[in-house]
């Protein structure tokens, strides 16, 4: 059995058939990775923490009727079956669009939205789908006739009688199903396992000796420059070079979600949004201290340099179970991943990729450890069911 | 930096966080060791190895304002900002990646323009 500890004063990792030793900064990356933390809270939306607005949105996030011809639900691609994505390349709703369905699991601890961040809540985000017709074709409008018809006890419950004005109605729609997208989280993985027994009893053998050498690989290579943290993904827009084939438009990702969260009514400075904000006025600029409202929106740069071609890091939770991969669903499995990361095929259509990444020419036998290290961050007890279920 | 200005900074967390907005201190004086209350500076920071810069655009605080007062007008729409003990803040930065990193700093003030450099790792 292999066993991996951590060492004081090692100041290199040590590879070979037995026993695996962690540097203290490996250490220090390696501990950073578990436990998922709670989740940050969401300002924007005051009833993201309430019971009854999690319930309306359990409801709301499995009916079809918010859909224009009631063919069509958020579980529909964001099936809990599937850890919330739909196991095809691109989604599909009413029509087929151009990217892969992401999962909603670390919906609560993101500050981006879609692939291209053009959404800055969960709630947002979720009225986005609701009126896209090529996902649900429905409608403002058409979710508040349904919110009356199909929904009113639980929507009294969480909101009191129905808005006329249907923007706001879709925004409080939005509003219950974040509250219920915050139920739900990855599970614990032997990984979380792993980590814990380093923290508590200084090494750990539950990993077998190709996953603690896929770790090795995981960290070697520079993997974590952006998948870091406990979701494995510093939530940030990367362009790594995906090749693309033009069908339709090129997709620049980032480059124009940037600009639309802006634009977004529903953005966290819109009118829509829970956080209170001042209007600015000139005449009472100052330094007085405290925090002031949407510092990410506030501050977000939408000319940047590297946002064309740039789409979110997906966390790599659950990974193993959620294929197929990138932000369009054209690579089928994770080993197909690391080939990518190997050779690195082509030049970006537009901007540059990543000037950190190079080929990895990982081996055989270290491609495949990766590959089994990125299994163990699969949940151990299977679905949340007590919140993913169909009602 | 020229030899106009000393300029000394600070962060409001520290060490700089990953990945999370932080804002920059500055503290301009002059060679003398008096503050420049009067002055601007700007704060920009990057990645020379990795070719980019932050995600974010700064924000400089105005500093204490006042309505700036026009002889003659009955209210004004400008502002006069000081910044008391040459204190700057800079809202907004994020280093959104590990590695090595470059703060900028362009300075204007009664003594003219100026800049200077920073790195710092994360």
């Amino acid at each position: 059995m292999r066993t991996t500890r951590f060492e004081p004063l090692a100041l290199s990792l040590l590879l070979g058939c037995g026993d695996s030793t962690l540097s203290q900064k490996e250490l220090a990356v390696v501990l950073s990775m578990s436990p998922i933390p709670p989740p940050p809270g969401s300002p924007t939306n005051r009833y993201a923490e309430a019971p009854a607005a999690a319930a309306l949105g359990k409801d709301l996030f499995f009916d079809k009727g918010l859909s224009g011809d009631g063919s069509t639900a958020c579980s529909t691609c964001h099936d809990p079956a599937r850890h919330f994505t739909d196991g095809e390349r691109v989604h599909t709703g009413l029509g087929v669009g151009s990217r892969n369905v992401p999962t909603i699991e670390t919906a609560a601890w993101q500050t981006w939205f879609f692939w291209d961040g053009r959404a800055d809540s969960a709630w947002a985000q979720a009225t986005g789908p609701i009126r896209n017709p090529l996902e649900m074709g429905g409608s403002a409008e058409g979710v508040r006739a349904r919110v009356i018809d199909a929904h009113g006890v639980a929507w009294a419950s969480a909101f009191g009688p129905v808005p006329d004005d249907p923007m706001v109605t879709l925004a409080l729609a939005g509003k219950a199903i974040e509250a219920f997208e915050r139920t739900i989280s990855p599970g614990r993985s032997r990984f979380d396992v792993f980590v814990e027994e380093l923290r508590t009893q200084g090494g750990s053998s539950v990993l077998t000796e190709a996953e603690q050498h896929g770790l090795e690989v995981f960290l070697d290579s520079g993997c974590t420059n952006c998948h870091s943290g406990p979701l494995f993904s510093d939530m940030g827009f990367h362009n790594i070079g995906v090749p693309q084939v033009p069908k339709g438009g090129m997709d620049i990702g980032r480059a124009l979600g940037a600009t639309r969260v802006q634009e977004d009514p529903y953005n966290c400075l819109g009118t829509y949004s829970d956080v209170a904000v001042t209007p600015p006025n000139a005449l009472t600029a100052t330094d007085a201290p405290g925090p002031k409202p949407c510092p990410e929106l506030r501050f977000l740069d939408a000319s940047f340099d590297d946002w064309p071609l740039a789409f979110k890091t997906p966390t790599l939770r659950n990974v193993a179970l959620t294929a197929p991969y990138m932000h369009d669903g054209s690579i089928a499995t994770l080993r197909g991943v690391v080939e990518l990361y190997n050779e690195l095929p082509g030049t970006p259509l537009i901007g540059h990729r990543e000037l950190t990444l190079v080929p990895l020419h990982l081996t055989g036998r270290e491609s495949d450890a990766l590959v089994a290290f990125l299994a163990t961050l699969t949940e151990e007890d299977g679905l949340d069911s007590s919140a993913g279920a169909a009602p | 930096m020229g030899d106009r200005y000393r300029l000394t900074w600070s962060t409001d967390v520290s060490p700089i966080p990953f990945n999370a907005l932080f804002a920059v201190r500055t503290v301009l004086r002059d060679r003398s060791g008096a503050p420049i209350p009067d002055g601007s500076v700007v704060v920009d920071a990057s990645m020379p190895q990795h070719g980019h810069g932050m995600p974010t655009r700064p924000i400089a605080r105005p500093g204490v304002c006042s309505p700036k007062l026009e002889p003659g007008a009955a209210a004004s729409s400008t502002l006069d900002c000081t910044h008391p003990d040459g204190v700057y803040v800079s809202e907004g930065m994020k280093f959104h990646m590990a590695g090595e990193w470059v703060l900028h700093f362009v300075v204007s003030g009664p003594l003219g323009p100026d800049t200077a450099d920073a790195h710092y790792t994360l």
